[in-house]
């Protein structure tokens, strides 16, 4: 059984809360559940849906269509086209609805449910306690949920839920299971895996939707005992985690595309400095302003081209809420072992979505100085050390010179053609070993796959999915978290295995495509691209697969 | 021997201010009983940014405009470094601008020693923000169209806790000032006169010592009123010394979570069920 709620209406209305109400009940009652946000970027009005897709097993996405649409304004009645599914229920929350004919309407009459409960949200407590009943939980769950306001307001919200649930009527069993692991999103699991990779240095500027990280960072720098600063702008945000690397620091920054562009000059500055950074871009639709709020890959091109020059860095990219938490905590790892800047590539899929993950595996989870013992002989740019054993200013007695020029093994500035030549050589020195340990794609599928998918990041589970529906040829899926530098060698399997290889990525122009058929060799036949801004869905993947299987 | 005596071959024109202020900082940091690896000498780019690679010390050569975010990195990373920042005037108030309003805002402990020669040196010449209107320089032969910025008067109206004004062959008043800057908890600006002997045919040595004079016997340094009334006068009669100085708490002393340096935690990956608690 897999079920999807849609909470739709203005921002500012209240689902925010009434999404972690349900999520949380939900979950405690034994559904497995897969949340995403789809908002404007407004503080207040406009039309923004919350989906929660619920199951009695594991999800992977959660699905684009509600069986039930709770609308609490006006606008839900003008995009159920694109919000609720055949045959499904619209909870209607305002009275001055003009309802189509052709849809299930439950009526929580506004009138009515406003002179019951004197809180202005209360009718989403009413959809949220309908919801309950038909979904199978008791009155005694219901009961259970922690609402966070006084307690007078408390009270009457929680009648408001008695009320809804008094309407409703069971239609689904809940599954029986064990209770365990964690509810997050993926800017809190990106956050939390930095924090475990010993984060104790964060800034940033606020910056959709990015900002999640550094509200959860700031929330929780009493609990970890960790640095965290709004900085005036983005230059000043990477800059500083740089100068914070320069003094010991395990630090980090996050912003979207617009200011990754500020950025990139620091990351330049952190490469040829050797100061060990990570920078998370959430990415959003570019260009500029773009669209605040909404999701794709469309800044592959641009962390590959961050900067100017020749440096070593590494691009990542997270494949699903879990994995935000284990990628960014090797990132952290990655960058201090070679010392230099790590791109980190999330989205606003992944940063918006929220379920359940596993209990964590603590055995998969490192936090390395890679620093030199105390006391010894250092220069901090000895040529023949390209991995761990650094030392920091203020580390010991060693004097650090940490320069943004080419330089000498001291840091003092040199522009002879010799010391030209020693940084290149050292530059690609360092990308060979970093070849050597970054994780080839991983491959999910059939053995022998008719269709072989490759893609990347935030896509992988969305994929797994439409490949687990998809009958008509066997298929396979070559996928990419460690995008920077790549390694030939991690293709030859692939090579030839099936009829026909297909890209798949969230932006119109195949960025990771070309450049890996550009590094590697390895291309592809035909493509699927989504660039409407909204995360790549099941649907959308099994007509394309249909269209390309007709033409084989 | 002054420890941070450095014997390196140094990029400077021969005759420049700056040797002056390098000489002042060695000799102040040393009387101050530093040793070179409690210090952290940090720059941006340009003329003055040179300096990190002239003094026995840790040392931080970054980008053009930025000294300031990255030394108060270092500075939030391990305040039992002394953060000495060292920029030119287009540096700082040019391409740094932003930087320097929000590092006044915040107070943080550290000494910031602006090289101010009222041009661009390392580009060869052009107007900076602190030229004066009408000035001609090697790009505008016309003369500069703009108002310059006035640092001081700028740094007082936004809080700054110690502005002081000085000039680079008072070599005496500079080393105390500088001393007085390192032992001032929170943000210490001191603007430094510097002629540029290729570029500036206008504040030259003796342009400053013709336009400058030393800020009364009984001045006032806590009086914000009057330092702003003395950071406002023009040539022939520009104040040196410490403008104003108050204590207020500074940025660290305002991060009350944390009871040493961030990078002295004992941290480990399992530390973050401290907070996967409340994700159940």
């Amino acid at each position: 059984m897999t079920k999807t709620v849609i909470l739709a209406g203005p921002a500012g209305g209240g689902l925010n809360s009434i999404q972690d109400f349900l999520e949380k009940a939900f979950h405690k009652k034994g559904y497995y559940y897969y949340s995403y946000r789809n908002y404007m970027s407004r503080v207040r009005g406009g039309f923004n849906y919350m989906t929660i897709t619920l199951s009695d097993g594991p999800l992977r996405t959660c699905e684009p269509k509600g069986d039930f649409v709770a609308a609490f304004d006006q606008s839900a009645y003008e995009h159920l086209d694109e919000i609720l599914k055949p045959g499904g229920t619209v909870l209607s929350l305002d009275s001055d609805r003009d309802p189509d004919s052709e849809v299930l309407v439950v009526e929580f009459p506004k009138a009515e449910v406003d002179k019951v409960f004197s809180h202005p949200n209360a009718s989403g407590m009413v959809a949220l306690g309908y919801l309950a009943k038909t979904f199978g939980l008791s009155e005694a769950d219901v009961d259970g949920i922690k609402l966070p306001w006084s307690q007078k307001i408390n009270a009457s919200n929680l009648a408001a839920v008695h009320y809804g649930f008094s309407l409703g009527e069971k239609q689904f069993e809940p599954p029986v299971r064990e209770q365990s692991g964690y509810h997050m999103n993926g800017n809190q699991a990106l956050s939390l895996g930095a924090l475990a990779g010993g984060l104790n240095f964060y800034s940033a500027y606020p910056m959709s939707p990015a900002t999640g990280i550094l509200q959860y960072l700031t929330n929780n720098e009493k609990a970890m005992h960790i640095f965290t600063e709004q900085a005036e702008d983005e230059i000043a945000a990477a800059i500083s985690i740089t100068g914070a690397a320069a003094a010991g620091a395990k630090a980090m920054t996050g912003t979207s595309g617009g200011g990754f562009a500020l950025m990139t000059e620091a990351i330049g500055l952190a490469a040829i400095a050797e100061t060990p950074v990570v920078i998370v871009n959430v990415m959003r639709p570019g260009p500029a302003t773009g669209l605040p709020t909404r999701t794709d890959q469309g800044d592959f091109y641009q962390a590959l081209g961050a900067a100017q020059g020749e440096f070593p860095k590494i691009i990542l990219a997270p494949d699903s809420v879990e994995d935000c938490l284990y990628t960014t905590n090797r990132a952290m790892d990655l960058a201090h072992r070679f010392r230099l800047p790590l791109i980190l590539l999330s989205d606003q899929y992944l940063a918006d979505s929220k379920t359940e993950i596993p209990e964590i595996d603590f055995n998969r989870l490192v936090n390395n100085d890679h620093l030199a013992a105390k006391g010894s002989d250092y220069k901090l740019y000895d040529r023949s050390v390209l991995e761990s054993g650094a030392k920091y200013a203020g580390y010991d007695e060693s004097l650090m010179l940490y320069d943004s020029h080419l330089h000498l093994e001291d840091g003092l500035y040199s522009d002879t053609i010799e010391v030209t030549n020693q940084y290149k050589e050292r530059v690609l020195s360092k990308l060979s070993l970093i070849k050597q340990v970054l994780e080839a794609p991983k491959y999910y599928g059939d053995k022998q796959p008719d269709i072989l998918l490759i893609s990347w990041g935030s896509n992988r589970q969305i994929l797994e999915e439409a490949m687990a529906r998809w009958e008509q040829s066997s298929i396979g899926l070559l996928h990419f978290t460690d995008l920077y530098p790549l390694d030939p060698d991690w293709l030859e399997p692939y090579f030839g295995l099936a009829k026909t290889v297909v890209n798949v990525e969230l932006n119109a122009f195949n960025q990771f495509g070309k450049y890996l058929r550009g590094e590697t060799g390895f291309s592809y036949d035909h493509t699927i691209n989504k660039f409407d801004g909204r995360p790549l869905s099941v649907d959308f993947v099994l007509a394309r697969l249909e269209e390309i299987h007709e033409s084989l | 021997m002054n420890p941070f005596k450095k014997d390196v071959a140094n990029a400077w024109c021969p005759g420049c201010g700056n040797f002056a202020i390098l000489n002042a900082l060695q000799a102040a940091l040393h009387e101050e009983g530093i040793a070179p690896h409690e210090a952290f000498v940090m720059s941006g780019i340009g003329q003055a940014a040179k300096l990190p690679h002239y003094i026995r010390a840790n040392a931080y050569n970054g980008l053009h405009g930025r000294a300031l975010p990255a030394a108060m990195g270092a500075h939030a990373a391990n305040p039992n470094l002394k953060i000495i920042v060292t920029s030119g005037d287009g540096d700082t108030y040019g391409e740094g601008g932003n930087h320097f309003l929000h590092h006044v805002r915040r107070n943080v402990d550290m000494l910031h020693l602006v090289h101010d020669n009222q041009v661009y040196g390392l580009t060869k010449g052009q107007g900076s923000p602190t030229t004066a209107m009408g000035q001609i320089t090697t790009l505008q032969q016309d003369g500069m169209k703009s108002l310059p910025v006035n640092p001081v008067l700028l740094a007082l109206s936004l809080g700054a806790t110690f502005v002081a004004r000085a000039y680079s062959q008072n070599i005496e008043q500079l080393k105390e000032l500088i001393k007085a800057g390192l032992n001032h908890p929170g943000y210490a600006l001191i603007d430094i006169f510097q002629p540029c002997v290729s570029f500036n045919k206008v504040n030259t040595y003796r342009w400053y010592s013709d336009n400058t004079v030393a800020l009364p016997e009984d001045y006032d340094p806590t009086n914000l009123e009057l330092a702003m009334e003395y950071a406002k006068r023009e040539a022939p009669e520009i104040p040196l010394g410490i403008l104003y100085q108050v204590t207020q708490p500074h940025f660290l002393q305002k991060q009350t979570h944390l009871d040493r340096p961030i990078i002295e935690y004992d941290r480990q990956p399992e530390d973050i069920k401290r907070l996967l608690e409340n994700h159940r």
